[in-house]
């Protein structure tokens, strides 16, 4: 009687026995020769000692949920994608073909997280993906290396829901971290700046920080190492970073300053004491640094005309009626963009 | 003749305030967002203000209609119109309630079936909310009235979850303020009126608030507190979107909690879209009370059997209705009766009644 | 068992020799005469029923006396008050019933004189059981009814503490009482109280449970109507707000009521601890009764349905936990809930001290077997263990038994909608209790109808300075319990 109640309620809405599905936790897309993509994917699999292997599945499709039933295929159990970390796309396919097409299916897909990480790989995707990392699943070391760099460290704030946010966006355009495999390990090698949704162009990873702290507001405990000298250097951290856009003339052709300021700690110092001017030289030595540094992804994304810093949603907010987003267009890689740094040194770490 | 209502059915004024705010609460807040934005993007939160000030005089008028009676608005009509006109007029408003119940219950299992699952029958849960619903009328309208009172009071925490999409909050995105035409805030109000009807049922359950015109106070408060949530709503859901995003999302309130994120929890919109069902219930249970006592004093028929049957009805109706666009074309409809209801037929019911009024004391 | 009385039913005892033959039918009924007195007696009684001392000490000595001649000078001498003469068949039949001893002139005559001597066997008072306090008063009631209203009119000396008894039962003939305090209990309540009483039909109330379930108000309801309790200082408290109590000759429990659900939660120990502690306690209480209630269910939804919900750090614990079991969450869960049901029950009908004993061997021995057998997860057996602890917390024991049954339609409904069903069971308990009264009071008052004066003493309970006033849910007579002390002027530092 009992087990005749529970088989009819059974019947009634899909399962999803959490022990009984394929978990995709990583997924990345790669371009082939003649304008197919291929699919790679990861699942873990526990065991009862909680020891964790991971399965690679290929596929080479169109649409990516088709990509789904061809896993299936050849899997013990169903797959589902609610508990995806992160999705790979390969340089090639982000320059070439764009990759929104390949978004909309995980947009349309209420399983799917927001903050699911989106990655451009500049070495090859199904490599990345096949790697071994350890005893840990791919997808969440991925995930990991990530998550914990654009929270505290030194990569700008990305996941899937700031990547539609800008895609989307009228005066900005989007950007994905680039990631390399560096033997058995996965790097964030910088940056890849996007126009809409093709990969137009990349920031070495030493620019990483002066680009989070051009974009968004934030405190970190990653450190920052300015050169002194050829052998004195000095390291900050526990840096918070504020950033403020001014503008000039904005009805004709606007001049756009960012002002920036920086607070931090010295926590290392190779000369043999800290005085106010040593101090002071650090600072105008980090506002140099950023500067300049500051000046080269301006330049680069100005050339590329990229709106990675959303310069023209700063202005149409502060223009009323004239906003055009043709003119802006035209407009933006002439525009002259200014930085003003401002760097303060607040404490010295706990010795004098 | 009009049947009294016994003061041990009545209820306490300052329930009035969940009454009228738990039945404006619907699946409407999960998408508003889109339609409303649609015409005046950054400013539309102007629009909630001001759709949400103009229910104020509304419910003014309510209110002033409804002083002095002992009856419902269905006896109202049948004093002012007479039996047939009075009896038409009735009827609409029967079947007013009828239509708003089935569009909440409907859009609510599309909800369920979207986000959580496809695969689930209609008439399965449509008849689970119906049975519990039957089970609430049946204990009288004090049941129904505790039932509104915890469909506001324990979803409170889903206030919690509307706060986090704050995390990635672009604040510019509000600018520049005010850059819309009136003519568009006031269409966008027009839209967002559509999420605020239904306090209408007031005009049925009016008799039972033990001294009806100290609740006025309640309802206004209730009207403030639905503004205040829909405000909340709408600005955070500016502030974490982009506007051309925000135009893709059908439920954007539902998207903006998958990045909410605890320790012990991930994607929130699986626990506020089961959630909701307490805050669908009383919607369902309101409406469906006030369309069978609308039809006891219209008919002078038992209530039971009147809600038995009208259950049956929406329960059919549920199931017909398939597929994003016919809901979506219900909602439109129910939505426009609801504004001309409010914005034309009440007005045009003050305007009568206080002829009627001055003419009887002559 | 009760052949004579039905024997007289059908016979119709007319003469008093009828009813001396129909009882004579029982061994235990004695009957003597005197015939060396002048005026000879007969003496009839029930030799179970009469207390021997009384008998020997306190009537015999006076029979033989030879100053006695008739029944009259028996009244005068016997040192027994009440004795009734009279020729009444009915009253002989109740007094011999009730331990009375019948004594008739040996000449005839229909009038007999009845002499109450009944022998009590009752049990000494003794500390509370099921709900037993580390502090405060270690009273409990007893199966004697006169007992019991001595207990409680101990704490009560005022003379508007009224009884009303009423007896209850064609064969056990219960005599029941209703306390309450004249001019502060609601005259609604007692009057409802007692109209529901005498209204009863039943041939026996064995204990006053009887009477909880014959009088409350939707008997076809899960949850507790009314609350029962052991502790006479709970009685007296409880009458003092307003309440009224319900005793019944034989029972070791008190009725109260008109109650509410968060009284059920509320140990009467609370008001012997400081109010905060005593909140915190409550508080906890609320708890873990929640959590009783939803985790298994939130258990099997989650893992049924909603993968997604699992925060990633706890994925590869719940998923290598379950890797090796073969049944559905549902059935791991049903299997574990019935392990834990069947061992309560199992300890609950044993002898105390085997009873403890099975608990262990069957918490741990079956827990950590089954575990190791791949039968269940050990993360669900974490999961029910607590939420059996949390069971156990609620201070009425009735109510959690409730708390454990309503679990499995829980239970049910998650494995069909999984958080949809939680909650749609959610909702269909929330109605329930909305249509629930006690004695025609919401059970769920002061959360709904919403009062807030009545919140001082629920989910948490304030500072006795609060407590002036008596629950407005009972609608007493006079709602002023005390009168609060004076507003105390904020002083300064070290004034």
């Amino acid at each position: 009687m009992f087990c005749l109640c529970l088989s009819l309620l059974s019947g009634c809405v899909q399962q999803e026995i959490v022990d009984d599905i394929n978990l995709l936790t990583a997924i990345g897309y790669d371009l082939e020769e003649d304008d197919k993509v291929i699919g790679t994917a990861v699942v873990p699999v526990y065991d009862a000692e909680g020891k964790v292997s991971n399965i690679v599945y290929e596929a080479e499709t169109r649409a990516s949920k088709e990509l789904r039933s061809k896993f299936n295929a050849e899997s013990p159990d169903p797959f589902v994608s609610g508990k995806l970390e992160v999705a790979l796309y390969s340089k090639k396919l982000a320059e070439q073909k764009g990759i929104i097409k390949l978004i909309d299916a995980l947009e349309r897909d209420p399983s799917i997280g927001s903050r699911v990480f989106l990655a451009v790989a500049a070495t090859d995707v199904s490599e990345m993906i096949e790697a071994k990392y350890g005893d840990i699943d791919t997808g969440r070391y991925l995930s990991e290396i990530l998550e914990h760099n654009s929270d505290r460290g030194i990569l700008a704030e990305t996941n899937f829901h700031s990547f539609i946010y800008s895609y989307h966006a009228i005066g900005e355009d989007p950007f994905l971290p680039l990631l390399v495999l560096n033997e058995d390990k996965v790097k964030i090698d910088g940056i890849a700046l996007f126009k809409k949704d093709k990969m137009v162009g990349k920031l070495s990873d030493e620019y990483l920080f002066t680009f989070k702290v051009l974009k968004q507001k934030f405190s970190t405990n990653d450190v920052f190492t300015v050169n002194l000298n050829d052998d004195i250097y000095a390291s900050v951290f526990n840096i918070k970073s504020r950033r403020k856009f001014s503008f000039e003339n904005l009805n004709e052709v606007p001049e756009v300053t960012i002002h920036f300021s920086i607070t931090a700690i010295i926590k290392e110092y190779s000369g043999t004491n800290i005085t106010p001017a040593v101090i002071k030289e650090i600072e105008a030595r980090m506002e140099k640094d950023l500067k300049k540094k500051s000046e080269h992804i301006i330049s680069k994304i100005q050339d590329l005309n990229a709106d990675t810093l959303g310069i023209g949603r700063e202005v149409r907010g502060r223009t009323r009626d004239k906003w055009s987003n043709k003119r802006w267009d035209e407009l933006y890689p002439s525009i002259k963009i200014k930085v003003v740094p401002d760097v303060k040194i607040r404490e010295t770490g706990v010795v004098e | 003749m009009h049947a009294k209502v016994e003061e041990q059915f009545k209820i306490s004024p300052y329930l009035v305030f969940f009454l009228v705010h738990s039945i404006q609460l619907g699946v409407g807040i999960l998408g508003f967002q889109r339609v409303v934005a649609k015409t005046a993007q950054q400013d539309a939160w102007i629009s909630v203000i001001l759709a949400g000030a103009s229910l104020n005089i509304v419910l003014w008028l309510m209110y002033r209609i409804l002083r002095n009676k002992e009856g419902d608005v269905i006896w109202i009509q049948q004093q002012i119109f007479g039996k047939m006109i009075g009896g038409l007029l009735g009827t609409v408003w029967i079947v007013y309630f009828l239509a708003m119940s089935a569009t909440v219950l409907r859009t609510y299992i599309e909800v369920v079936q979207v986000w959580m699952f496809p695969k689930m029958e209609t008439w399965a849960l449509s008849l689970a909310f119906l049975i519990l619903t039957y089970y609430c009328l049946a204990g009288g309208f004090r049941v129904v009235a505790g039932i509104c009172f915890f469909g506001v009071v324990l979803p409170m925490y889903l206030i919690l979850g509307i706060l986090f999409p704050l995390e990635f909050a672009h604040f510019y995105n509000l600018l520049p303020v005010m850059n819309h035409s009136a003519k568009d805030i006031l269409l966008s109000a027009k839209d967002m009126s559509l999420s605020y009807i239904g306090f209408t049922t007031l005009f049925i359950y009016y008799p039972f608030i033990k001294n009806p015109q100290k609740s006025y106070k309640w309802a206004q408060f209730g009207i403030l507190f639905t503004v205040l949530i829909y405000l909340m709503v709408m600005v955070t859901t500016l502030v974490f979107y982009s506007q051309e995003q925000l135009e893709k999302l059908i439920w954007a309130t539902l998207t903006a909690w998958k990045i909410v994120q605890l320790p012990f929890v991930e994607r929130f919109e699986y626990i506020g879209i089961s959630s909701w069902a307490i805050v669908v219930l009383p919607n369902i249970c309101l409406s469906v009370w006030a369309a069978g006592r609308a039809a006891r004093s219209l008919t002078k028929m038992k209530q039971r059997p009147l809600t038995l049957f009208f259950l049956l009805l929406i329960f059919i109706a549920t199931i017909l209705l398939k597929g994003r666009t016919e809901i979506d074309v219900l909602n439109d409809m129910v939505g426009r009766v609801g504004f001309y209801i409010i914005y034309g037929y009440i007005p045009f019911l003050f305007i009568v009644n206080l002829i009627y009024e001055r003419v009887k004391h002559k | 068992m009760f052949k004579w009385l039905k024997k007289k039913k059908e016979t119709g005892v007319k003469e008093l020799p009828d009813l001396i033959a129909l009882f004579s039918e029982s061994k235990d009924f004695l009957q003597y005469e005197f015939p060396q007195n002048p005026q000879p007696f007969l003496i009839y009684y029930l030799k179970t029923m009469v207390d021997d001392n009384t008998l020997h000490r306190d009537i015999m000595p006076y029979i033989k006396k030879e100053s006695v001649q008739t029944l009259e000078d028996l009244k005068a001498e016997v040192p027994i008050e009440n004795i009734i003469i009279t020729d009444d068949l009915q009253k002989i039949n109740d007094g011999l019933l009730h331990g009375s001893v019948v004594i008739r002139p040996g000449k005839g005559g229909k009038e007999c004189a009845i002499i109450k001597a009944p022998v009590n066997f009752t049990r000494n008072v003794s500390a509370p059981e099921v709900e037993f306090s580390v502090i405060g008063p270690k009273e409990a009631f007893v199966e004697s009814l006169d007992n019991n209203v001595n207990l409680i009119r101990k704490r009560l000396p005022v003379e508007n503490f009224k009884m009303k008894q009423i007896k209850i039962g064609k064969l056990s003939k219960t005599k029941v009482a209703v306390l309450y305090l004249e001019g502060i209990a609601n005259e609604e309540n007692v009057n409802t109280v007692i109209q529901r009483l005498e209204d009863i039909q039943i041939d026996q109330i064995n204990d006053s449970s009887y009477l909880a379930q014959l009088i409350s108000d939707n008997a076809n309801s899960p949850f507790p109507q009314l609350i029962d309790t052991e502790r006479p200082d709970r009685v007296a408290s409880v009458l003092g707000e307003g309440k009224v109590a319900i005793l019944a000759d034989g029972s070791p429990l008190a009725i109260i009521g008109p109650t509410t659900l968060v009284e059920f939660f509320s140990a009467f120990e609370d008001y012997f601890l400081n109010w905060i502690i005593a909140s915190a306690f409550r508080t906890i209480r609320f708890v873990a009764v929640l959590f009783s209630l939803l985790i298994t269910p939130t258990y099997v939804a989650v893992l049924t349905y909603h993968y997604e919900l699992i925060p990633k750090d706890l994925m590869a614990t719940l998923i290598s936990s379950r890797r090796e079991i073969p049944m559905p969450p549902i059935l791991e869960a049903i299997f574990l809930e019935l392990a834990i049901e069947l061992l309560r029950e199992a300890g609950a009908r044993l002898p105390t001290k085997v009873g403890q004993t099975i608990g262990i061997v069957g918490g741990i021995v079956i827990g950590t077997a089954s575990v190791e057998a791949g039968l269940t997860s050990n993360v669900l057996l974490i999961f029910v263990a607590l939420a059996a602890l949390g069971s156990f917390t609620t201070p009425v024991y009735r109510m959690s038994n409730t708390i454990r049954l309503i679990r499995f339609p829980f239970l049910l409904f998650a494995h069909l909608w999984g958080l949809l069903g939680v909650v749609i069971a959610f909702c269909f308990m929330l109605i329930h209790l909305l249509r629930l009264t006690s004695l025609g009071r919401p059970i769920l008052e002061p959360l709904y109808p919403l009062r807030i004066p009545d919140l001082k003493d629920a989910l948490i309970r304030l500072p006795f300075s609060f407590q002036s006033k008596r629950p407005v849910q009972l609608q007493t007579e006079n709602t002023i319990r005390f009168k609060g002390a004076q507003a105390k002027k904020k002083n300064d530092f070290d004034e």
